[in-house]
C-alpha cells in the first residue's frame, strides 16, 4: 500500500487527478462557507438576472439573477452523491455476479453473463434515459438508471479477471486443502483482481459523472431548483453566446471532475497493473 | 487387505471436449496401505494427475464426470460423501495435497504465515478446542513443522510474502502444511518437477522421512523414475487410464513383468548408452486400442491382446501385473 502511494506520488498528472478531486470533495462539504450566496440554491433575485462575472457575483448570475458560483459549489454534491451512491451500488451488483459466474461453469454463469450482455448491447445512454424518463426526474432515479446501467462493466472485468484466477495453482491448492467456495472467491480470488475493480471504479466514476449530467442536461436530472450542473447548461442555452458564463462555468467544472478522475485512475493503473503501463513509460 | 487405508475400485473417469468423450481413467484399481509410500509412474497423459484429483475430489466441475467406480477411505465412500463434508472432513485435513508448482501454490498478496494461521484455522488437530491454549499450540506445531521441513528461523518465513522465498523453500513449506493437520494420506501431484536437481534429493529425502515419522500414506505421483526409486515403497505403473503393474519398489526394478514397464526402465537415460525409448504413441483417449492398450506399442501381442483387457495376476505375492504375455511367470489372482 505504501509502495503504491509513494510511485503515485511520483505520477504528475495522477497528482493532478487526485487534487481535483480532493478540490471537488472539499468544496462540497464546505460548500455553505465558501459559498458567497447560500441563499441562491433557491431564491430568485430577477433585478440581477444574467450579471456577468464581476465583484458581486464572481462567477455571474443566471436566468433567475442566482449566484452562479454558490450554485456550482452546491451543485458538487449532488454530483458527488449521485456518482458515489450509483458507483457503489453498481459494484455491489457487479462484483458479486462476475465472481460467481467465472468462478463456476454451468447455466448459472452463462445466464448471469449473457444478461450483462444484454445489458451492454443496448447504448448506455439511452438505456438510462429510458429508466429516468419512466421513473420520473429525481435524485433517486437518476442513481437507480446509473447503476442498473453500469454494473455489467464490472460483472464483465470480475468474470474476466476471475476467470483467469480461477486456474491459478493458489487457488487449487486453496481448495485441494478444503477450503470453501465462498472462502476461495472472497478470500483467495477478490483481493488478487482487486486492482483492477480499483482502476475502473476510479475511471467509471468520471463516465458516471458525465453521464449524470447528461441526464440533468436533458432534464431527467433532479428537478429544479437543484443546481444540478448538467441542468444549469441546458438552460443556459438559450442565452448563448451573449450569457457565456452561465454555460461555461458548470461545464468547466464538470470538465475538471471528469477528467480528475481518469487522470487518477490512469496513474492507478500505471501502478497497480504493470501490464498496462502507458506508453511513454516503456 | 485389512489394513488398507484408501481404496479405488473401478474408477472410470472421462473428459468431454469437443473431439469427443475421453476416457482418462477406464477401470483403475488402486490401494494404499497405512504408511505406505506409494509411486504413482506413467507417460503425461496416462491419468496420473486425475486419478490425484479424483481421491481428493477436485477434478474440474464440468469438464469431467466419474462414470463408475468406488474410492473408499477409511471405510468411507468418498463419492458418495457430499462436498461440503468433504471440503470440511477430508480435504485439508485427513487427505491433503502437495502441488506441482510451489513457486505458485501460494496466494501472492498474503503473507506465508497468514495463509498457514489460516490452514491451521480450519484443520488444526486441536479443531475442538479455542482460545489462547489452543492458538499458542497451533503456533507451536507450527513451528515445530517448519523445523522439521528444516527452515531455519520459522518467525522470519511467516512474515515474508512467498515471492520473497525461494522455490525449495516454498516447497519445504507446502510440504509442512501438507503435514501440519494430521492427515492420514499425503497426495504429492509430482512435487519436484519443478524444482531444481539439487534441490528435487533433498525434498524427496525430507519428505520420505517426514512420512515415516509422522505414519503418513504419501501418494506420489512422478514420471521420474529415480525420484520414484528414493522414496517409495510400492510403485504402480500407469498406462492409458489404467494401472498395468504394481509392485514393490524392488521387485519393480529387478523383475518387471509388464513390457511397458520394461520399456520405462529402458527408456531411463545412463551414462555411456544411448536413450531406447518407446516406439509409437501415446495412445488416443477418445478412441483407445481394444484390449490391452499397450497392444499397438508393444513386441508381444498377439490376438489375445487386441481382444481383452487382461486381468490381474500375480508374479509374487506382492507383485501384480495385468498383461496376457508377462515377461516373468505369473499366477492368476483369485
Amino acid at each position: 500500500m505504501r509502495r503504491v502511494m509513494r510511485k503515485l506520488a511520483q505520477d504528475r498528472a495522477a497528482m493532478l487527478g487526485f487534487a481535483l478531486i480532493v478540490l471537488l470533495v472539499l468544496v462540497a462539504i464546505l460548500a455553505p462557507f465558501l459559498s458567497t450566496h447560500p441563499g441562491d440554491v433557491s431564491d430568485f433575485h430577477t433585478h440581477r438576472r444574467l450579471t456577468p462575472p464581476g465583484e458581486a457575483n464572481w462567477l455571474g448570475t443566471d436566468r433567475m439573477g442566482a449566484d452562479i458560483y454558490s450554485r456550482l459549489l452546491f451543485g458538487a454534491r449532488i454530483t458527488i452523491t449521485i456518482a458515489v451512491v450509483a458507483i457503489t451500488v453498481a459494484v455491489l451488483i457487479g462484483v458479486p455476479i462476475g465472481l460467481v459466474a467465472g468462478y463456476y461453469d454451468g447455466i448459472v454463469s452463462d445466464l448471469l453473463m449473457r444478461l450483462s450482455d444484454i445489458f451492454l448491447a443496448v447504448p448506455q445512454i439511452v438505456l438510462a434515459i429510458a429508466i429516468a424518463q419512466t421513473l420520473g426526474p429525481s435524485i433517486e432515479n437518476v442513481i437507480l438508471a446509473l447503476s442498473a446501467t453500469y454494473w455489467p462493466f464490472w460483472a464483465r472485468l470480475v468474470f474476466a479477471e476471475t476467470r483467469s484466477c480461477r486456474n491459478e495453482p493458489f487457488v487449487e491448492a486453496a481448495i485441494a486443502l478444503g477450503c470453501s467456495a465462498r472462502r476461495v472467491m472472497v478470500l483467495h480470488i477478490l483481493p488478487n483482481i482487486s486492482s483492477s475493480i480499483i482502476v475502473r471504479t476510479t475511471i467509471g466514476m468520471g463516465g458516471t459523472i458525465l453521464t449524470a449530467a447528461t441526464l440533468g442536461f436533458l432534464g431527467l436530472g433532479p428537478p429544479p431548483p437543484a443546481p444540478e450542473w448538467g441542468r444549469t447548461i441546458a438552460e443556459a442555452r438559450e442565452f448563448l453566446p451573449m450569457a457565456w458564463w452561465y454555460a461555461a462555468f458548470p461545464g468547466l467544472a464538470i470538465f475538471m471532475v471528469v477528467m480528475g478522475f481518469n487522470l487518477l485512475g490512469d496513474g492507478l493503473r500505471d501502478v497497480l497493473d504493470p501490464r498496462l503501463r502507458r506508453a511513454h513509460d516503456r | 487387505m485389512t489394513d488398507e487405508l484408501i481404496a479405488v475400485r473401478g474408477l472410470r473417469v472421462s473428459f468431454g471436449s469437443d473431439a469427443g468423450i475421453a476416457r482418462v481413467l477406464d477401470g483403475v484399481d488402486l490401494s494404499i496401505r497405512a504408511g505406505e509410500i506409494r509411486g504413482l509412474v506413467g507417460e503425461s497423459g496416462c491419468g496420473k494427475t486425475t486419478l490425484a484429483r479424483a481421491i481428493l475430489g477436485i477434478l474440474p466441475r464440468g469438464a469431467a464426470r466419474i462414470d463408475a467406480g468406488t474410492i473408499r477411505f477409511q471405510g468411507a465412500d468418498l463419492l458418495a460423501m457430499p462436498e461440503a463434508q468433504l471440503a470440511d472432513q477430508v480435504r485439508g485435513r485427513s487427505i491433503t495435497y502437495i502441488p506441482q508448482d510451489p513457486s505458485t501454490a501460494f496466494n501472492p498478496v498474503f503473507t506465508i504465515g497468514t495463509q498457514i494461521f489460516d490452514l491451521m484455522r480450519f484443520k488444526s488437530p486441536l479443531a475442538g478446542e479455542r482460545g489462547r491454549a489452543r492458538q499458542e499450540a497451533d503456533r507451536a506445531r507450527i513451528e515445530k513443522f517448519l523445523r522439521l521441513v528444516q527452515l531455519p528461523n520459522p518467525d522470519a518465513v511467516l512474515r515474508k510474502y512467498p515471492h520473497e522465498v525461494s522455490g525449495g523453500q516454498r516447497q519445504r513449506l507446502m510440504i509442512a502444511m501438507a503435514l501440519l493437520t494430521e492427515p492420514r494420506l499425503v497426495i504429492a501431484d509430482e512435487p519436484t518437477t519443478a524444482l531444481d536437481v539439487t534441490v528435487q534429493a533433498q525434498i524427496l529425502k525430507l519428505l520420505k522421512g517426514l512420512a515415516r515419522d509422522q505414519g503418513v500414506a504419501v501418494l506420489f505421483t512422478t514420471h521420474d523414475l529415480g525420484a520414484a526409486y528414493e522414496i517409495c515403497d510400492r510403485i504402480t505403473v500407469m498406462y492409458a487410464g489404467q494401472e498395468v503393474e504394481e509392485a514393490p519398489v524392488d521387485g519393480f526394478f529387478d523383475r518387471p513383468s509388464h513390457p511397458y514397464t520394461r520399456k520405462l526402465l529402458d527408456s531411463l537415460p545412463s551414462a555411456g548408452t544411448a536413450i531406447l525409448g518407446i516406439p509409437g504413441e501415446i495412445p488416443r483417449l477418445i478412441d483407445p486400442p481394444s484390449g490391452c492398450r499397450f497392444h499397438p506399442r508393444c513386441e508381444r501381442t498377439t490376438e489375445a491382446c487386441r481382444g481383452e483387457r487382461p486381468h490381474a495376476a500375480l508374479v509374487d505375492a506382492t507383485h501384480i501385473v495385468r498383461c496376457h504375455h508377462p515377461l516373468h511367470e505369473v499366477e492368476r489372482a483369485g
